[in-house]
């Protein structure tokens, strides 16, 4: 990401950073995220969470996650979401290990050419795992129909 | 952009949006005709109109029209909203932030009750830092709307951030007592989390960390949100440091620390401020001090509670570290045994256990660090091997344990191997990373064997550093061979694409490692920290034109930044995060101290004027010459003091601490780079001041009294030259940490022979001058001057030679033909060649003016002309000849190993014993890619040279 899109969250929600360093002071993952919406729709965002590869296996995505969902629920956030490429399996499944589940599938959510890595336009799916204000977890009740990235609120 | 549509129905606003609607297309050309359209029809009276039609002119890279635009929008006064908001954009985007600020305040002197007007005042001051007139302006937006807190607390910050600039007795008598004064004259009106730590801020600075301690605790504290406890419980910790409640504080650490047992920050805080607490009591500790195994004991308890967490176990050998009478060897290493049977499986340990190497001893062989290796050896598991019916994440395990025992005896052994034992490692390491690729993973994930192949990749690594680097190559192509199979494996690894880069550079290949570059996708904050290892290449690689465009990638970074961080400024005040106000302005003075931007700035301006074309002297204004103080030969020399490196060494993993202790020394690292920076500036002030005395004296006809001032930069040059030629600087050839950009750039330079032709070349020029008409014995032109600068053109020419002298070998050799080192001495050869012709023009130009030169003057400017251009022209073409032969060498070879590499089915990698060798298509591709890009470098500065002197 732009040094600006990083400035814009440090300045309006800088309670959602995390960095986990490893004990010879070299940064093994972060991530970031932001709170918003309104009534029962005021919720959690995860923006980006990031662990280097020498440090997989280690466990750190669940802390950095815990930690967000920790700010979240003091925010008195209803449940907390997330975007993931559907074709990455290996995250989809640590989400669904920590208590996440699809809500929605977002059509050509990512855009290709974004990154050499890759090139084609891809899905997203939107999963979302409900705090301590919502129970009944209504929030995680999937749609059915996927939806177009522009009618995401 | 935000449109201005107060009525849609109006004819004029319609015909406006026209213009807005083609601005944020981005179809500059058509906003350009709409304003002009509109313009025509209104006969020229609508300055909102002019003011998009500069905007448009800018965006569409007509920036004389553009600035010619908006002075005639300047010279109106006006408080319309959207004249002002186009021309804040277009000052923006022309990087003119002070005009912003300048042109509100004449807004604000027609309307001076808006509230609107006058925040953006406000804005445009933050925007360049002026926090003097930020309070003035504040303070007007207080008495405006005095019941509205953040005008009242923008102003509180603007004094504070006033004194946080200024510091001294101005901050600490009068600015800092006015802002707390200001902030508890409203603490019953205090509606806000931001005003409270506002109020902090202020106590802070004022170092009144009681007064901090009782807000916290006062009413006040209930502004404070539920998520920022986390934050007010650092804060409540940090004042009771500066208190120096020392008890208070270790009591806090430990309690923070049963929250999380395995947050190794808060066991290094926890440590410290125990042992802080024990010796301010009473004295150092002593050997068997109870205090110290009372400490002991109360870590052993958490350890013994939290069985399954490595940071209780690291911490006893934390401690030992902290307080060296405490650490016995053989204690610590059994900790370090049993830490590593513990977790040998889980990724990096073995860079967890290295921080404590010290500990063991190097004189006991009971508690060395290879009687440690001796003991963890037994309990390790086999070699695992990757087949279909594995349970893989034992496999990954078992690999992971092995991983971490190479790692570890690589950093405890921390010495090279000889010839027999590395080649059987790099054997042992190749097939094991061969035997346990996984199947099935997805291109960003890599294969957890991947470190086992940048293991033998090191051991390449050291063999080069050790048997002389100057006489071979084969250890650093045969680590490159690996690499790439490494690469095909697991296409996302940025350990494996950094070593190609550092190695193909090392080779003298600049395509492909710039290749690398882009697939690694270094951008934005990236170029800070990763961008070194391409622009520190730049320069020694040939490519100019290449390289030209990756500085100015970063240069632009830089320009823009800066730009984008004023911006999320205003946000901060505007939603009142007054704590991030000053990290945001740190921020500005990081990014405009920052070493890389400086280095690329500076090397760009370097790199377009050797390329810049016939026409030198507009080059050299176009690539935009330093500005006027920095340029005149009279200004001081910029120190380049206070740049901060960013540079990050850690990128590539390595284990061996002697390695690793030459990326730790910042200060001689910051040093090498700052012996560059002048040295190169100094070379751009004399080519910049010669450009314009040869200008002058075209159009004045005489000689100015500049003269005397090229001659004090030149002897400064000469100076500079040779206080860097010392002793004090590395021999050539060291080659340490792989990250590290060595030789450093000056060194590289010199040893290669480029700094010889400067001074020469200006005193050519100078000597070329006519007496000058106030002082006749000055400057006489003479034959001989010249010697001088032929003697160290026809030095550097022979570079040239190399070309012959391996095309001949090549027929020989294997796939030896070039070194990296001798293409950098081709490369300077070119700049010196470009620097010369550039000098030769400039002297044309001064020349070609009204100077009246007799004929016996012109001499030896035309002898000049005539030597270089023969000598140059012959060795051009025999050096030319040369490459096209050895190019085609080269070709054979490859085309057969291509085809040795299609015939034979691969043997290695089959489970037998292979030897480590690397894959033949690996062998074939590293050639080709090696043998393309050495041979376009070379045609390329070939073509450069003959193009500069061929008429």
């Amino acid at each position: 990401y732009g040094l600006s899109f990083y400035l814009t969250y440090l300045v309006h929600w800088p309670e959602y950073f995390k960095i986990a360093e490893s004990s010879d002071g070299r940064v093994m993952g972060y991530v970031m995220g932001k709170s918003e919406g309104y009534n029962e729709k005021w919720h959690g965002h995860v923006t980006a969470l990031s662990v280097a590869p020498e440090f997989r296996r280690l466990g750190l995505a669940g802390k950095l996650m815990a930690g967000l969902e920790d700010v979240s629920e003091k925010k008195r956030a209803y449940f907390v979401d997330l975007f993931v490429r559907v074709s990455n399996d290996v995250a989809v499944a640590l989400y669904k290990k920590l208590g996440y589940t699809v809500y929605r599938r977002v059509l050509e959510y990512y855009s290709g050419n974004s990154s050499p890595m890759f090139e084609q336009d891809e899905d997203a799916f939107d999963m979302r795992k409900s705090l301590s204000r919502d129970p009944e977890r209504k929030s995680m009740i999937p749609l059915e129909k996927p939806v177009r990235p522009e009618d995401v609120d | 952009f935000i449109l201005q549509q107060n009525n849609k129905s109006d004819p004029r606003e319609r015909r406006l949006k026209a213009i807005y609607d083609a601005l944020d297309a981005g179809n500059n050309k058509k906003a350009i005709q709409e304003a002009e359209k509109v313009l025509r029809k209104e006969a020229g009276d609508s300055l909102c109109a002019k003011a998009l039609r500069a905007l448009a002119l800018l965006r569409y890279g007509r920036l004389d029209e553009a600035t010619a635009a908006a002075s005639e929008v300047e010279r109106v006064d006006t408080s319309e909203e959207s004249v002002l908001q186009a021309m804040t954009y277009f000052y923006k985007e022309s990087h003119r932030l002070d005009l912003i600020a300048a042109m509100y305040e004449r807004a604000v002197q027609q309307q001076p009750k808006s509230e609107d007007l006058l925040t953006s005042l406000f804005m445009a001051h933050v925007r360049v830092l002026d926090h003097k007139k930020q309070q003035l302006t504040a303070a007007k937006l207080h008495r405006l709307a005095p019941s509205k807190n953040p005008y009242y607390f923008w102003s509180v910050m603007s004094v504070l951030m006033q004194a946080t600039e200024c510091g001294g007795e101005l901050a600490s008598k009068m600015l800092l007592p006015l802002a707390a004064k200001m902030a508890e004259a409203f603490r019953d009106r205090m509606n806000a989390e931001a005003e409270v730590q506002l109020y902090l801020m202020v106590l802070e600075m004022q170092e009144r960390f009681e007064d901090c301690l009782a807000t916290l605790d006062g009413p006040l504290s209930s502004l404070l949100s539920p998520q920022s406890t986390e934050m007010t419980r650092q804060q409540r910790m940090g004042y009771l440091e500066k208190l120096g409640r020392k008890q208070e504080l270790a009591d806090a650490r430990w309690e923070d620390l049963t929250t999380e047992p395995n947050d190794w920050a808060r066991w290094q805080s926890c440590i410290q401020s125990s042992i802080n607490a024990d010796i301010s009591q009473g004295g150092d500790y002593v050997e068997a001090d109870p205090r110290l195994s009372e400490l002991q004991s109360r870590i052993d308890a958490i350890a013994a509670e939290h069985p399954g967490l490595s940071g209780p176990c690291l911490a006893r050998l934390e401690l030992m570290r902290r307080c060296p009478v405490s650490c016995r060897p053989e204690t610590a290493l059994s900790l370090m045994r049993s830490y590593f049977e513990a977790f040998a499986s889980r990724p990096a340990v073995a860079s967890d256990l290295l921080q404590f190497r010290s500990l063991l001893s190097d004189t006991d062989e009971n508690s060395s660090p290879a009687k440690l290796l001796e003991l963890i050896r037994p309990g390790l598991p086999e070699w695992p091997k990757a087949a279909a019916d594995a349970d893989r994440q034992q496999l990954v395990r078992d690999l992971t344990a092995r991983i971490n025992y190479e790692q570890l005896s690589r950093g405890l052994l921390n010495k090279p191997m000889d010839a027999e034992q590395r080649n059987a490692k790099v054997a042992e390491l190749i097939q094991a990373y061969r035997a346990n690729l996984l199947d099935g993973l997805r291109p960003t994930e890599v294969q957890p064997a991947d470190d086992l192949l940048l293991l033998a990749v090191s051991l390449h690594y050291d063999a080069w550093l050790v048997e002389d680097a100057k006489q071979s190559e084969t250890h650093l192509l045969q680590a490159l061979y690996l690499l790439d199979e490494g690469l095909s494996g697991s296409p996302s690894n940025y350990n494996i694409m950094l070593w190609m880069i550092r190695l193909f550079i090392a080779l003298g290949a600049w395509t492909p490692a710039s290749n690398l570059y882009e697939r690694l996708d270094v951008k934005q904050i990236l170029l800070e920290s990763v961008g070194f290892v391409l622009s520190r290449q730049v320069a020694r690689c040939g490519l100019l034109s290449q390289g030209l465009v990756m500085l100015n990638n970063t240069a632009m970074f830089y320009k823009n930044n800066w730009r984008d961080i004023v911006e999320h400024l205003c946000t901060a005040y505007r939603i009142g995060n007054f704590r991030k106000v000053p990290e945001l302005v740190a921020l500005t003075d990081r990014v405009s101290s920052s070493l890389e931007s400086v280095f690329c700035g500076l090397e760009l301006r370097h790199q377009s004027l050797l390329l810049s074309g016939p026409n030198i002297v507009e080059g050299v204004y176009e690539m935009g010459a330093p500005p006027e103080s920095s340029s005149s030969a009279e200004s001081p020399q910029p120190a380049f003091d206070g740049l901060v490196d960013g540079r990050d060494f850690r990128l590539v993993r390595e284990f061996r601490s002697d390695l690793l202790a030459a990326t730790a020394d910042a200060s001689r690292l910051l040093e090498d780079e700052r012996a560059w920076l002048l040295y190169r500036s100094l070379g751009l002030r004399c080519v910049s001041h010669l450009t314009r005395m040869a200008t002058e004296m075209a159009s004045t006809g005489s000689v100015t009294k500049q003269a005397d001032a090229a001659r004090a930069l030149k002897q400064q040059l000469m100076e500079q030259s040779a206080g860097s030629t010392g002793d004090s600087l590395p021999a050539f050839d060291i080659e340490p940490h792989p990250c590290l950009p060595y030789p450093a750039c000056l060194p590289a330079h010199f040893a290669a022979g480029s700094q010889a032709l400067l001074a020469p070349a200006i005193d050519y020029f100078l000597n070329l001058l006519p007496p000058s008409t106030d002082n006749s014995s000055a400057g006489v032109a003479d034959a001989s001057s010249i010697d001088p600068l032929l003697e160290s053109f026809d030095a550097q020419l022979a570079a040239v030679e190399v070309i012959n002298a391996d095309g001949g070998s090549a027929a020989t050799a294997p796939v030896e033909p070039l070194f990296g080192q001798q293409l950098q001495r081709l490369s300077c050869l070119c700049e010196s060649a470009c620097l010369l012709s550039l000098v030769h023009e400039l002297t044309a130009v001064a020349l070609a003016g009204k100077l009246a030169m007799s004929k016996k003057q012109r001499r030896p400017y035309e002898t000049f002309c005539r030597t270089v251009r023969s000598r140059i022209g012959d060795r051009i073409n025999r050096a030319a000849a040369a490459l096209e032969a050895l190019e085609a060498v080269w070709k054979a070879k490859i085309g057969q190993a291509w085809t040795d590499a299609d015939g034979q089915e691969e043997t290695v990698g089959v489970g037998g014993d292979d030897g480590g060798q690397p894959k033949r298509r690996c062998r074939a591709k590293v050639d080709e890619l090696l043998c393309q890009s050495r041979c376009r470098c070379l045609g390329e500065m070939l073509n450069l040279l003959r193009f500069r002197f061929s008429n």
